[in-house]
């Protein structure tokens, strides 16, 4: 069985990158400004520690997992949905489907927030844009549940940014060797 | 000639054998016994009069003695103890005097005999005995109930017991508390007292009782009476618990106190459902947030159980619980009151500032305090009337409240009272460093250990001085002081004025705790004392003492006043807020005040929450000020003004931050809206809740995630300031992910069916 990357992972390749690259990016660019704008009376020294928190909470949210995003769309797929009403007359079969190529674009803009005394005094958006082709995908259906994907890859083109400032972007293959076993079966019915 | 002599009397005696055996006695009943009365209840004294019929006779009575006891008239043994002996007076008649027993099966005996010489008594052929005619008359006396119970009914019932005997009065004595019984005779009567609150639970008290009475066929005499006594256990009340608050308010924390009111009963652990399941802090107190939407005017039922440990004794110790039923309800501003810091850890000192959100009224008293703390009283300056505490030890971090009390004046005398709470932040107490320079609560002893008087002794007062009652509010007084701390050595000035308009002072003293007693010097209807700081005395709150006189009375106070170190006291700000109340998307005026002669504001902002916009301020020609507006979906109430403010100290830059009450009024009751207000009301509210819902799943997932994440950066070790937070803002929803040809046939379908055969079963047979 084979873990699913987290979205940080399309990314960077080490997690510290990460917290390193969207810091650096907190603190060069306009969302700086915003951020000590809001602090004006802080001491230089609690204005770094709060720019730094706002990089390793930016990192936080990247911890989301990829398949977070797909247990969105797999539900809609006609196919999968098909084998999820033949398997309800199959208990304890499997019905494997094999997917015609796909593409799949996500879209998310989560922010951070800096809040003095529970007010906001400054906000910084994030934004992370993805868009996955995925190929030769076999999905694994039981008791009208996906349990499971087989084989495959995905292909991937994405975009980081954070207060519209480019933090990363890449592309990348994910190659789905063996099978990966989802924790919580999606439903699919 | 011996033998003959004896022979004569040998015959002489067997000639009398058949008249001196005890029965030819009886026969000949030479002797009797009368007792008076002829009945008696147990414990009373009575008499026995022993007659000689025959007193002319060779056997003249001379001795005799009575007694109780089980035996038959002419059989069993004699306890010489329990038996009353005649009076050896030599001449008739005789009588004894004996106490009825509380032993209502026994009879009364007597015995009597001549005198004899040379013979015993018990062997005398001419003693007699037999029963006295006398009844021991039985009531009996009982308590319903059986235990008595603090505060509640004690019945005592007294029951004739022997035929014709009637109870004409009783009384009874139980606990200091005394009951009678009607005048009407009757076999039975009943007397009820009520059993004391204070007497003490667990034990045994003594009914004390008396009665008179009246018996068949007998005149009645004042000797009928009877008494006694008897325990009668003390239950156990129910343990007292004092669960409050009595009001909630929206958008508010309410902080559930609890208390044990019953002495030798201490809580062990309590708790709260509202919602969730909160347990209590160490100081006895649950905190919940009442949603910001919770309608005015309803009522949150709040179960809650506590465990407790009792030292009384025999007590069974059980689980107690019940439900607390708070009403919702938006209270008023009356004053204006501010919470210098905004929050702080366990110990840390709070000071509140209290003015009056009315023109016209001066604050006379007031008090601040913590859920379960002992908090501090107020003390006055011609800036500001304030008063201080600290944060409990033991208080968890989270939200609480600042308790508030004030009894202010008005123009007219007449009092002005509010109170309220303030919402309060505790933050988590940092790790052990050296001690803190110690501040005490207000001391009362002096240096030798000796007790402070709490205060001045009494002025005598000159001949000729009157006290008039006055028409109106009784006098009412304050003390202000200046400064409202110094170090000790330095002068102190305490001003004392009349707060109620016809009050003429004549004159008034002050003095610290243990040292000279100055008397004021009056001035244009101000009278002020000088007084000086002891110097011994040790940094923290000294008592100061005041009294006065006036014409329509006396007045008196004492002042936790502030001995300063070596260390420079800490700025002290407060915010005037204009108007004290505002509705819901009203902007208020805060202006940022320095107190005590303290360092210049060089900026500052200010924000309501929760749901408000910090709002930085702005120079004018009145100071700093920052123009705050009421959010929108401010609940009806009292919303929470949250500020901070720099200045400059020293050559550089701090920041003090702190928490003001403001107004939102009601703007409608529910009643007032039309029903499609309503409608939109509950859809709103069941969203709200839905929304916080997702908020929270939302936020522990990323509690989750954060948690354990590596931190690598330079500035991770540095802690974030205080009041600062970084919180992640997630899209509402699901996450938007978009697919094309979700339509699309598979490539291949591909089933895999899962066949069970029946179990097959082969036994291999053993080779024989």
């Amino acid at each position: 069985m084979t873990e699913t990357p987290p979205v940080r992972a399309l990314f960077f390749d080490e997690p510290a990158e990460a917290v390193d690259a969207l810091t650096r990016a907190v603190r060069d660019g306009a969302a700086a400004d915003e951020i000590r704008g809001g602090l004006v009376r802080m001491p230089a020294a609690g204005k770094n520690a709060v720019l730094a928190e706002v990089g390793r909470v930016a990192d936080g949210i990247l911890d989301m997992n990829v398949f977070d995003i797909f247990e969105q769309s797999w539900t809609r797929f006609t196919a999968l949905r098909d084998a999820a009403v033949m398997s309800l007359a199959n208990p304890g079969g499997e019905e494997l489907a094999e997917m015609a190529t796909h593409t799949a674009s996500f879209d998310y803009r989560p922010s951070v927030e800096v809040q003095l005394a529970d007010l906001p005094v400054a906000s910084v958006g994030l934004r992370a844009k993805l868009d996955f082709t995925v190929r030769g995908l076999i999905g694994v259906v039981v008791d009208g549940h996906l349990v499971a994907v087989r084989a495959g890859t995905w292909e991937f083109e994405g975009t980081l940014l954070l207060a519209g400032q480019k933090v990363a972007q890449r592309q990348g293959k994910v190659e789905i060797g063996s099978e990966i076993r989802f924790r919580r079966p999606i439903p699919l019915l | 000639m011996k033998p003959r002599w004896l022979a004569r009397i040998v015959i002489v005696l067997l000639a009398f054998a058949p008249a001196l055996s005890p029965a030819a006695a009886s026969l000949r009943a030479p002797y009797t016994a009368v007792a008076t009365p002829a009945q008696a209840l147990p414990g009373r004294e009575i008499q026995v009069d022993f007659t000689d019929l025959k007193t002319d006779d060779k056997h003249p009575l001379s001795e005799c003695r009575v007694w109780f006891g089980e035996a038959d008239q002419d059989g069993g043994p004699v306890d010489p103890k329990a038996a009353e002996p005649c009076p050896r007076t030599g001449a008739s008649p005789y009588s004894v005097k004996i106490k009825v027993p509380d032993s209502p099966g026994t009879k009364l005996h007597w015995q009597a005999w001549p005198s004899t010489i040379g013979l015993r008594a018990a062997l005398d052929p001419f003693l007699e005995s037999g029963l006295v005619d006398f009844t021991i008359l039985q009531v009996d006396v009982s308590v319903k109930p059986r235990v008595a119970v603090p505060g509640k009914p004690l019945e005592v019932v007294f029951s004739a017991l022997t035929a014709g005997l009637w109870i004409s009065r009783c009384h009874v004595r139980f606990a200091e508390v005394d009951g009678d019984c009607d005048d009407v005779p009757a076999g039975k009567k009943s007397v009820e007292i009520t059993v004391p609150e204070n007497v003490p639970q667990g034990g045994r008290e003594l009914l004390e009782w008396d009665l008179t009475y009246l018996f068949a066929g007998t005149s009645p005499s004042p000797d009928d009476v009877g008494s006694g006594k008897t325990g009668v256990a003390i239950g156990l009340l129910p343990p007292k618990f004092d669960v409050s608050p009595s009001t909630a308010q929206p958008g508010l924390p309410l902080v559930v106190t609890f208390r044990a009111d019953t002495t030798g009963v201490t809580i062990h652990d309590c708790g709260i459902t509202f919602q969730v399941d909160v347990g209590c802090s160490a100081a006895n107190t649950a905190v919940v947030m009442i949603p910001p939407d919770t309608p005015v005017g309803s009522r949150l039922r709040i179960p809650w159980l506590l465990h407790y440990e009792s030292k009384r004794r025999g007590e069974t110790v059980e689980p107690v619980g019940d439900v607390l039923v708070v009403p919702v309800v938006a209270e008023r501003v009356r004053y204006t009151v501010t919470a210098q810091p905004g929050r702080g850890r366990p110990g840390d000192e709070i000071t509140l500032t209290i003015e009056p959100a009315v023109m016209g009224i001066t604050v006379r008293d007031c008090l601040v305090f913590f859920p379960n703390d002992d908090g501090g009283t107020c003390q006055s300056t011609d800036e500001r009337s304030f008063a201080r505490t600290k944060v409990p030890q033991k208080t968890p971090p989270g939200a609480t409240l600042l308790h508030w009390g004030v009894d202010g004046v008005d123009a007219a005398g007449a009092p002005f009272p509010g109170n309220g709470d303030l919402p309060f932040e505790v933050l988590p107490p940092k790790a052990k460093t050296s001690a803190p320079p110690k501040i005490d609560k207000t001391d009362n002893t002096d240096k030798s250990g000796k007790t402070r008087q709490s205060t001045l002794p009494p002025v005598k007062q000159p001949a000729g001085t009157t006290t008039t009652t006055a028409q109106g509010p009784p006098p009412a007084f304050i003390a202000r002081t200046e400064p409202e701390s110094a170090k000790p050595g330095k002068s102190v000035h305490v001003t004392v004025s009349a707060l109620t308009p016809a009050t003429a002072i004549t004159g008034c003293r002050a003095a610290f705790g243990g040292a000279r007693i100055v008397q004021c010097a009056g001035s244009g209807g101000m009278w002020t004392a000088t007084l000086t700081v002891p110097r011994d005395a040790d940094p923290g709150d000294l008592p100061l003492l005041w009294d006065v006189t006036s014409a329509t009375g006396p007045g008196n106070g004492t002042i936790a006043y502030r001995v300063l170190g070596n260390t420079p006291p800490a700025a002290q700000f407060g915010v005037e807020v204009a108007p004290a109340s505002v509705p819901p998307g009203g902007h208020v005026k805060v202006t940022p005040r320095s107190y005590y002669n303290g360092p210049a504001i060089t900026g500052c902002d200010a924000g309501i929450t929760p749901g408000g916009v910090l709002a930085v301020c702005t120079r004018s020609g009145q100071g700093w000020i920052a123009d705050v507006v009421m959010p929108k979906e401010a609940p009806p109430g009292i919303a929470t003004l949250v500020w901070q403010v720099s200045y400059g100290r020293s050559g550089s830059t701090a920041t003090a931050d702190g928490r003001t009450n403001v107004g939102v009024p009601v703007a409608e009751t529910e009643d007032q809206r039309p029903w499609w207000k309503k409608v939109v009301g509950v859809i709103w509210r069941t969203g709200a809740v839905a929304l916080l819902g997702v908020a929270l799943f939302i936020g522990q997932s990323l509690v989750r995630r954060f948690r354990g994440r590596p931190k690598h950066t330079k500035t991770e070790e540095a802690d974030l300031p205080d009041g600062v937070a970084v919180v992640p803002v997630l899209p509402p929803g699901p996450l938007s992910v978009a697919v094309d040809r979700p339509e699309a046939a598979p490539r291949r379908s591909i089933r895999l069916i899962v066949r069970r055969p029946p179990p097959g079963i082969h036994i291999r047979e053993e080779p024989p």
